[in-house]
């Protein structure tokens, strides 16, 4: 067992250090998701009266699409070079691959979210408080990066990648972006976590369950 | 450890892989002793590399069983693997990496701290025998595909297998390369591993012992 996250970290900490090095997939999704913000606050500038609910919204698009592009970098280092096959040579369990590439996505995506929270803020003139925000989006994020990082591996054997990611993603997490969306429009409105209390409860189901399914599928598409 | 008395460090029995409806392997029956290098040659196509990525554990055979220094390889796949050494084509390297961190991060991968892998005086002078020691703080996406290929072979040998697999071990190498290969093959048939070796090379390149295969209709005879 010691072994088992010995290798998650050896994985991740690897990632993390391409992508400090190279930034590659950073500064691509920060500024793909500042321009997503950005364009909806031009089109949007004269919408007096739904600000919580559309900068929610804004804010879940902008995360979720960033997010894809992150996706597809973070697996694609692993095929580009066919380095995948030398992991995959190694005694370390599939699983143990999964969870380590999901912990990068996660990594990746608060990191965003760090910078678009006080874009938004600013952008569309929100007062709220942040804690409940952020531990919202923790919950969010690794639903997100769960069922993401599965699909990644499912679409990076297609032709068409890029567009097959969103395709297979979307779908699947409607109910979490649904949930996230309304939980931080009330968040947004000045509602505490008790009282958005049933969209937590939602999204931890969710992760709960990808926590247990993807790493399955994960392990299956890989050997086979 | 390993058992003294295995008699075969290598046994495939009955192996089949198909693609759609080509079979690639045929039932096919292997057996390498420990210390014996096998070299496998056949034409392009005939199921070279899908023997080596099936041995490998990389891909799974459709029927047949493979045992790895007497483990099964469904039994325990993870054991196995820690038993396997494949070289391929493909050095499959971080290319944003120093050497260092490759050998690191793959050391890592199969349990071995860097500082033991620096201690120990073969892997030590395995990476002379390379002539990548001098080359450790090195980005790969800076070498050439040869000393590329050079470090991939390190990283395949850094856990000191018990079989290794070559897979057409003389592309990307020049002559001086391809000897140092050879020499690296006769270290290790010493220390009784086994090599399964499949080439489009000259067989009397290989100058030491070793039990030739054609591999034909996805069998070898």
């Amino acid at each position: 067992m010691r072994n088992y996250f010995k290798h998650i970290v050896s994985i991740f900490a690897k990632d993390l250090l391409l992508e400090f090095r190279t930034k590659e997939t950073f500064v691509a999704v920060v500024i793909f998701a500042l321009l997503i913000i950005l364009t909806f606050n031009l089109g949007l500038d004269n919408m007096p009266g739904t600000t919580p609910t559309v900068s929610a919204g804004i804010l879940w698009i902008a995360i979720i699409f960033g997010g894809i592009i992150g996706m597809n970098r973070i697996y694609s280092i692993e095929t580009e070079t066919g380095a995948i096959n030398r992991i995959l040579l190694t005694p370390v369990s599939r699983d143990a691959v999964f969870f380590a590439k999901a912990l990068s996505n996660i990594v990746l995506m608060i990191s965003v979210e760090f910078i678009l929270l006080p874009t938004i803020i600013v952008l569309y003139n929100l007062s709220f408080d942040i804690f409940p925000m952020i531990f919202l989006s923790l919950f969010v994020i690794t639903g997100i990066s769960l069922v993401g990082t599965l699909f990644s591996v499912i679409s990076i054997k297609t032709k068409t990648r890029e567009v097959m990611l969103p395709i297979l993603l979307l779908p699947i997490l409607s109910p979490v972006l649904i949930a996230a969306v309304e939980a931080s429009a009330a968040i947004i409105a000045g509602q505490t976590i008790s009282d958005i209390q049933n969209w937590v409860a939602l999204i931890i189901v969710f992760d709960a369950i990808f926590f247990v399914l993807a790493p399955l599928f994960f392990t299956y598409i890989v050997n086979e | 450890m390993l058992d003294n008395n295995l008699k075969y460090m290598l046994r495939a029995e009955s192996l089949s892989k198909s693609y759609g409806f080509k079979y690639v392997l045929n039932k096919l029956d292997l057996n390498i002793e420990p210390g014996e290098l096998a070299i496998v040659s056949g034409a392009n196509g005939t199921g070279k590399t899908t023997l080596h990525l099936v041995l490998s554990s990389l891909i799974k055979a459709d029927t047949g069983k493979i045992e790895i220094a007497g483990i099964n390889i469904q039994d325990d796949p993870v054991r196995t693997r820690s038993s396997v050494g494949y070289v391929s084509h493909d050095p499959f390297l971080y290319s944003s990496l120093t050497v260092r961190e490759n050998l690191i991060f793959f050391a890592k991968l199969y349990n071995i701290s860097y500082t033991k892998f620096n201690q120990t005086y073969d892997q030590n002078n395995l990476l002379e025998l390379l002539d990548i020691a001098d080359k450790l703080d090195i980005q790969v996406r800076v070498l050439s595909h040869g000393f590329r290929k050079r470090v991939g072979i390190a990283c395949s040998l850094i856990h000191n297998p018990s079989i290794l697999l070559f897979d057409e071990p003389e592309t990307g190498l020049d002559t001086q390369g391809f000897d140092t290969l050879l020499k690296i093959m006769s270290f290790y048939m010493q220390k009784n591993k086994s090599i399964l070796v499949t080439t489009h090379a000259d067989l009397a390149t290989f100058d030491m012992k070793y039990t030739h295969y054609h591999i034909r209709g996805g069998r070898l005879d």
